[in-house]
């Protein structure tokens, strides 16, 4: 469906494009809320995404590859963004996800914070890579392709960022004394 | 002693928070900001085989076209028979029967020409072969000047062409029909139609039916024939988004070829 859909749209059918900012516009909207961590910019960078979509989809040259191409432009908006708000900055306010995953109970709320924060003074690039990675569980040159950069400067990105993010829990999993926890 | 954890579990699962959806009314939004913005257009050398391949196939047909209406000698004094309209004699085509009206969704295009019938607004059409049909599922407001939106049928060539319909009451006579819609056109596009006034206005006379053809240049080619027939106005509207004139032969030859086969209800 999504393919007859891309198909009219490119011929102009505005309400084929409608439709088809539908079926993909919530899961683009995760992808930015993870990369920016602020719902109004990741709404921003997704309206600015459909929109020049609609008007560059017909240099679109597979539309198989629809999902693909419309995530390289949503990770652009989402530097545009990021590099246009001078609100920016690591200690924005922690985003309200609806529901926390329970995931069996393993990530504490604690854990949760480590990681909140630690992801947050991640750069945009590496979060982005985290984010195609973990949240669309897409392979690692697939994640390179989508986001427009070669493969060893996503293993890298990954690799950093991944490790970063461990640290931050490692950090936790110290003991620390009193007088550390009141630095 | 603390026990160790699997860092790597923990982040896999750190992921797995829902995060906000795409609120409703950035659709809405969208919906308008799509309709103020042209695509743009791959033209000239290009890149992908599959894009060269359309164009090609877009060029060939538009000239099959205007070959078979310069050999079918087409006038703006049309018979009860053209190109596209329906014969005497049992002919290929297909009714479409329009799927319930749950929201756009275009009938897939049939073999033949086919033979559409407004559920919403009572006329019957017929489109060229390999065009495809979607409902409207919203009346018309009776005010705007709409594109293909909800509130109109829509008929689409595969080349890229769209022809739009509509219909709803109207009290005075074609004239002040034409007159509404220039009105209409000039506030309801002014951002992409730079110049109020049509540069076609025209009284034709199609099927023994008095219509009028107005046509602008909106950076693209917008013509909009409308008619007024027995306290109801009916208008139906070809755009062109590859070319930036009001007017355009084998465009025009194609909507009065459409209009001949329009039959409006009692």
């Amino acid at each position: 469906m999504q393919r007859d859909l891309v198909s009219q749209a490119k011929r102009g059918y505005e309400e084929a494009f409608e439709a088809l900012a539908r079926l993909v516009g919530d899961r683009c909207m995760a992808i930015a809320s993870w990369i920016l961590r602020d719902a109004d910019l990741a709404e921003d960078a997704v309206q600015a995404t459909l929109v020049r979509a609609w008007r560059e989809l017909r240099t679109l040259r597979d539309v198989d590859r629809f999902e693909a191409w419309l995530h390289r432009i949503l990770t652009n908006e989402c530097y545009a963004e990021a590099r246009r708000r001078t609100r920016w900055s690591a200690n924005i306010r922690v985003l309200q996800v609806a529901e926390p995953a329970d995931s069996g109970g393993i990530l504490s709320i604690n854990d949760r914070d480590q990681l909140e924060r630690a992801f947050r003074r991640l750069t945009i690039e590496q979060r982005s890579v985290l984010v195609f990675r973990h949240v669309l569980d897409l392979p690692l040159p697939e994640v390179a392709t989508r986001l427009g950069i070669p493969l060893g400067t996503a293993k890298s990105r990954l690799h950093h960022a991944t490790e970063a993010l461990r640290a931050s829990l490692e950090a936790d999993n110290r003991t620390a004394t009193p007088q550390e926890r009141l630095a | 002693m603390t026990a160790r954890r699997d860092p790597d579990q923990l982040i896999s699962a750190f992921f797995e928070a829902s995060q906000p959806e795409l609120p409703d009314r950035a659709f809405d939004a969208l919906r308008s900001e799509i309709h103020a913005t042209r695509q743009r257009i791959v033209v000239g050398p290009l890149r992908a085989p599959d894009s060269f391949l359309a164009v090609r196939a877009v060029l060939a047909a538009a000239a099959a076209l205007v070959v078979a209406i310069a050999f079918l000698n087409l006038r703006p004094v049309l018979g009860p028979v053209g190109p596209f309209g329906p014969s005497p004699s049992p002919s290929p085509t297909q009714t479409v029967a329009p799927s319930p009206s749950t929201g756009p969704s275009p009938t897939p295009a049939p073999s033949g020409p086919t033979v559409f019938v407004s559920p919403l607004y009572g006329y019957t059409i017929t489109v060229p072969a390999g065009w495809l049909a979607a409902e409207a599922y919203l009346r018309w407001d009776g005010t705007r000047q709409p594109g293909p939106d909800a509130d109109t049928d829509k008929f689409v060539d595969p080349g890229g062409l769209i022809v739009h319909g509509f219909a709803g009451p109207f009290p005075g006579v074609l004239a002040a029909f034409v007159t509404d819609r220039i009105k209409a056109n000039a506030r309801d596009h002014s951002d992409t139609c730079p110049v109020a006034k049509p540069e076609i206005n025209e009284r034709l006379q199609i099927a023994g039916r008095d219509w009028v053809l107005l046509g602008w240049n909106c950076g693209a080619l917008i013509n909009q024939a409308v008619t007024v027939r027995s306290g109801v106005a009916y208008a139906f509207t070809l755009r062109d988004l590859s070319i930036q004139v009001a007017t355009e032969p084998a465009d025009r030859a194609l909507l009065l070829s459409i209009l001949d086969s329009v039959e409006l209800p009692n």
